[in-house]
């Protein structure tokens, strides 16, 4: 092996490398399936074979089989990067093949560039896996009917089987192998016959399986598994300029880049001064020492990796999955830590609710994510801007207790993002709450069948089994609890409100209490908070909340009233905080500039500086 | 290398039968056994049902541990069928089963049940004894499936063609050949196929109209049907227009519920391609849906109730969801002149207390079927929904209920073409999943305990999470593909026509005007 060809050889083992762990430290695809909070769709895989079977049936069904299996790694943050770097290092070898069979070995550092479009992807948590593994497979096919022209005859059978072969398993993708078999037999071995044959194969193929046979609309049939078809753009309205596009059209363009390349040799002008010039470079290039050249030719490679790391993260997408994550296995603290890099996102300051509902935090912590009412909606997300936000609601409703709404906004998000396992595993878990066991044990009998959760089935099944009234299993018997009894039709964000009041009333439920008066603190309606402050003794507070404690000094202080704490008394710390905060108040009377960001400073999460900002106002 | 070579092949060969030998049932016949006096429990529930001489094999599985299991099925004529398993799934052959059915048209089906344990002894178990009806079932069945939602249709939903003989369904349409989007109220003529009206609703592509289907000629009529029902003459069809929010409920198994706010009972003429509203039902005080024909023709039965609320907010409409209750009315009609006569109670709800809706007839006119529930018009979303059954021959308008209804919601219905076989909705598995069942009516319109569509794998229902909708019996195969289908779809003739206008009525781009300020989320 040459010095040179070592040098490729361990810049790729490099870029593997780096790729794999930035894939699995810092992209960490376990976040991915937890895009359902932007209801973004999920391949979901079962095991048996009438899943499989229902693929094999349809037109690039072996190709989704499969890349639904690889997307299930995608839970294990290590397991997914290794599919990807796999599937990258395809690319590359594949590219690689493609471009020395072109003759066009300058082009050969453009192999890194389909694993570079991956990482574009990837950043942005999006999933593309099935267009990808199609793709992959168009490559594949190419390299091998590139291999077998130079070995053997045939064509006319081979052309035709492995076209026939390579739609039905990719569909769409098949478009790319025909061109780049075009290609070949055009600019390589210069045939215009095989030319010609691979052009209509490219029409007639796709048209007579697809459109005839099949009985897919033709435009569907020349798309299916492309980033051209039209379900892509339901979901991600970005595609237009997502990489994905990228990286279907870089082997064709890459094609051209080639012919290019031959036309500006053969140009005769051009080739004189080309001429002059390249020799002077290649006299530099052959004198420079062989670790500098190595730098040079890695560098470029090194600059575009991070300028599409940097540029293409979407850092708001990768936040909300991450808080979705663990909001999913309740891991409250660093739910809270991440959210706070995200402050403004209404997921983050919706799920920090939760978070905080679930700590105790609410009556305290609630206005460092709250700053104005307009935030009001993010905690129960019915304004109509989160109509889709299914996931999110079903959270929300379940924290508080209301298990219709949530059950609902989990069909609705079952309907958009697909049967995945943790939409199964909640649905189940809402009908065990409401004692409905047959038709948990339906969405349970579909989650055993998954990869990873046939344990937690199996689990809640044995349970049924053994008593079906579930008295063991403590989290059902606490949401049963927050069952409302009578019934209401629920037609309005009023009538959320209404519902929560039942929740208090009727089943004491804390949390619905903290999201009740949280609505009152945001809306900045002190004399609600007073009202209900009977409610402490029977939720079990033993002292009042700090944010509760100021909303109360307030109302005493405009209202000019005393009020009945029923029992508590007012902490010492609030009583200091409420007397520093007069002062500074007297001296913002002298000092208005820089005076909000004092109290900023001093007071930016307490219910003092938010009802003062109010009146400001 | 070469005798390597052989000699692995050969060594994977014998392997491959020493491995099909040790997993092929033993199928040593039972000379001693132990009998025990008890049912054993069988999923899906097939004992004591009446059954078609041809449906397709009822696969079931039993519910008793055991090494292996045993099952006899036999009757007066014919071989009896043995299957041996060595687990709990029972499936039975196909063609000896068809054979068996067809030979003991009115006979006893006997199913002997026996298990081995792990001592080796066999138990037998009182058997199952089912009965095979005289009167066939039509062969073929069509149905929508889909997730359990009805609000977002963003998921896969898709119209099936299922053999009754054996287990083949083939795919009619799909919403993913029309960008997503609704797929609904399939009717046919006559129960025969030749004659089709399905709906479109395409959210993202293609707009709302209504697919006719003449002989496998598709066109398209420029505005959406609702609840269909051919004349049998099948020169015009009636159906409904309605507009239907949402509504959920805080604690109950079913979270939605529906009210309509508005609707029309409209009817196409085939030949004059034209539509008019049905007079005796157009009233503004009213609401009328579910229109569906008598066997003769000269009726249109349909659900009527008041229109109970004033108020311009639709929050106002919901207080009154409840109380909502419809009669079921019937109006002649003179197909010849075109002339209706005028709107006759049959059924009160005022008298019975309930509210009826869905109502469906017998091909042979004999019998007219409907659901009763506490109130409202949607049995799907209302699990006090049951079928009952009415001779209409008889001028006293007595009904009763049924006795396949359940505690849970049972709903849409189709009679087969000789009149002997429901098939029908229900959700008395789980209250979420709908599945089809079927039952047989007999000469006094008794109703035979129910079965469900069988599958190849008796444990396919376990893990279903599509829900089978509107099931529709029919006497031979949809012969009109989803390519002609899709094609009328995706042009741009179509027979326009003009609507009488309700506020129910959809626009051209599918959208409706919604009658009241809306107070919906």
């Amino acid at each position: 092996m040459s010095g040179q060809t070592k040098g490729q050889v361990f810049r790729g083992i490099v870029f593997f490398i780096f790729f794999y762990v930035y894939f699995w430290r810092y992209i960490q695809l376990q976040f991915m399936p937890h895009a359902v909070v932007s209801s973004m769709p999920f391949p979901v895989f079962l095991k048996g074979w009438a899943f499989f079977h229902s693929f094999i049936t349809s037109l690039g069904g072996l190709t989704k089989y499969i890349a639904s299996f690889l997307a299930q790694m995608f839970y294990f943050s290590s397991a997914g990067a290794a599919v990807i770097t796999l599937i990258a290092l395809l690319f590359y070898i594949l590219t690689d093949y493609i471009v020395k069979s072109f003759n066009a070995s300058v082009l050969r550092p453009l192999r890194f560039v389909p694993a570079i479009l991956l990482l574009t992807i990837y950043s942005q948590y999006r999933n593309h896996i099935e267009m990808t593994v199609a793709l992959m497979f168009a490559l594949l096919f190419a390299c091998m009917h590139i291999r077998l022209t130079k070995q053997s005859r045939l064509f006319y059978i081979r052309m035709l089987v492995e076209s026939v072969m390579l739609y039905y398993l990719a569909g769409g993708a098949f478009l790319v192998f025909i061109f780049l078999c075009a290609f070949y037999e055009m600019f390589i071995t210069k045939s215009l016959f095989k030319t010609v044959i691979c052009l209509l194969t490219a029409l007639i193929v796709p048209y007579i399986i697809g459109a005839v046979i099949c009985e897919i609309p033709p435009d569907q049939a020349f798309t299916r598994l492309t980033p051209f078809y039209w379900e892509t753009f339901v979901y991600d309205e970005n595609r237009a300029v997502s990489a994905a596009y990228t990286l279907y059209l870089f082997m064709p363009v890459t094609a051209l880049l080639t012919l290019i390349g031959k036309l500006w040799n053969n140009t005769p002008g051009l080739k004189i001064e080309g001429d002059k010039q390249s020799s002077i470079k290649r006299a530099f290039w052959r004198k420079m020492p062989s670790q500098a050249k190595w730098s040079l030719e890695t560098l470029p490679l090194i600059v575009f990796t991070f300028a599409v790391i940097f540029y293409f993260t979407d850092k708001k997408q990768k936040v909300v999955c991450e808080l979705d994550y663990y909001l999913y296995r309740q891991m409250w603290p660093q739910l809270i830590e991440r959210a706070k890099d995200y402050r403004r996102s209404v997921i983050a300051i919706c799920y920090a609710d939760i978070a905080m509902s679930k700590t105790g935090r609410l009556g305290y912590d609630l206005l460092k994510w709250h700053e104005n009412p307009d935030t009001l909606k993010a905690m129960f997300l019915n304004t109509p801007n989160y109509d889709g936000a299914n996931w999110c609601k079903t959270n929300v409703y379940l924290n508080i207790g209301l298990i219709n709404p949530a059950q609902h906004n989990l069909v609705v998000s079952m309907e958009s993002c697909g049967r995945l396992p943790f939409i199964l595993q909640r649905l189940a878990l809402m009908h065990m709450i409401k004692g409905d066991n047959d038709t948990a044990k339906v969405y349970l009998n579909s989650l055993k069948k998954t990869l990873f959760h046939e344990d937690i089935a199996e689990y809640y099944l044995s349970a049924i089994k053994k008593d079906p009234s579930l008295s063991g299993i403590e989290q059902i018997q606490h949401y049963r609890k927050m069952i409302v009894e009578d019934e209401i039709i629920t037609t309005s964000g009023e009538a959320k409100v209404k519902a929560l009041i039942k929740q208090v009333e009727i089943n004491h439920n804390r949390t619905a209490f903290e999201y009740m008066l949280s609505k009152f603190l945001i809306t900045q309606r002190p004399d609600l908070i007073v009202k209900n402050i009977s409610w402490l003794k029977t939720l079990g507070y033993e002292r009042i909340p700090r944010l509760y404690e100021e909303a109360i000094i307030i109302y005493e202080f405009t209202a000019n009233k005393r009020v009945d704490l029923h029992g508590y008394k007012i902490s010492p710390e609030t009583i200091a905080n409420c007397r520093k905060f007069d002062e500074m108040m007297l001296q913002l009377s002298s000092n208005q500039q820089g005076s909000i960001a004092e109290f900023e400073r001093f007071f930016g999460d307490s219910y003092l500086l938010y009802h003062y900002k109010k009146i400001r106002k | 290398m070469r005798i390597c070579l052989y000699s692995l092949c050969m060594f994977i060969f014998l392997m491959s039968i020493l491995i099909l030998v040790s997993c092929a049932d033993d199928k040593e016949p039972i000379v001693q056994y132990t009998t025990v006096d008890r049912s054993v429990v069988v999923s899906p529930d097939y004992k004591g049902v009446v059954i078609p001489p041809n449906i397709a094999p009822l696969n079931f599985m039993i519910d008793e541990t055991a090494e292996k299991y045993y099952v006899k099925i036999h009757s007066r004529n014919g071989n009896p069928i043995e299957v041996f398993s060595s687990t709990p799934k029972i499936i039975i052959p196909q063609k000896p089963w068809n054979t068996l059915l067809n030979i003991n048209r009115g006979n006893e089906l006997v199913l002997d049940i026996y298990a081995m344990d792990q001592s080796r002894t066999w138990t037998r178990f009182n058997s199952i004894i089912n009965t095979v009806s005289q009167d066939r079932i039509d062969d073929f069945i069509v149905y929508r499936r889909m997730n359990p939602t009805h609000t977002h249709l963003t998921g896969r939903m898709a119209i099936f063609c299922r053999n009754l003989s054996d287990y083949d369904e083939k795919l009619i349409l799909d919403n993913e050949s029309l960008r997503g989007g609704c797929l609904n109220c399939h009717a046919f003529a006559n129960n025969c196929p030749d004659k089709m009206l399905l709906g479109i609703r395409g959210y993202r592509a293609y707009g709302t109209s209504t697919l006719l289907v003449e002989d496998e000629e598709v066109n398209r009529i420029d505005t959406k049907f609702g609840y269909t029902s051919w004349h049998p003459s099948e020169r015009l069809a009636a159906y409904s227009i309605n507009y239907l929010p949402m509504m959920y409920h805080l604690s109950r198994t079913e979270t939605r519920d529906t009210i309509d706010v508005d609707s029309l009972i409209a009817y196409y003429q085939l030949d004059t391609q034209t539509v008019k509203a049905v007079e005796p039902y157009a009233k503004k005080d009213r609401l009328e849906t579910w229109p569906v024909w008598s066997a003769d023709g000269k009726y249109l039965y349909s659900c009527n109730a008041p229109k109970l609320w004033s108020g311009k907010k639709l929050i106002d409409v919901v207080k009154h969801y409840k109380d909502v209750k419809y009669d079921l009315v019937r109006a002649s009609y003179d197909i010849d002149n075109d002339k209706w006569g005028s709107l006759e109670t049959v059924i009160s709800a005022e008298k019975t207390g309930m509210s009826i809706s869905m109502p469906r007839t017998s091909p042979d006119g004999r019998w007219l079927t409907f659901c009763m529930a506490d109130y409202g018009y949607f049995p799907p979303w209302n699990p006090t929904s049951d079928i009952y059954i009415m001779d209409i021959r008889n001028s006293d308008n007595a009904f009763r209920k049924l006795s396949l209804s359940s505690d849970k919601s049972e709903g849409w219905r189709s009679f087969s073409s000789n009149s002997r076989w429901i098939a029908f909705s229900s959700k008395r598995d789980n209250g979420v999943f709908t599945r089809t069942y079927f039952s047989y009516i007999d000469d006094n319109g008794n109703a035979s305990k129910p079965f469900v569509m069988p599958q190849k794998d008796p444990v396919y229902y376990d893990s279903c999470l599509d829900t089978f909708t509107v099931p529709e019996l029919i006497t031979e195969e949809v012969t009109v593909t989803g390519k002609k289908l899709l094609s009328a779809v995706r042009r741009s003739e179509k027979i326009d026509i003009d609507m009488p206008i309700t506020m129910a009525t959809p626009r051209k781009d599918g959208s409706i005007t919604k009658p009241h300020e809306d107070g919906f989320e």
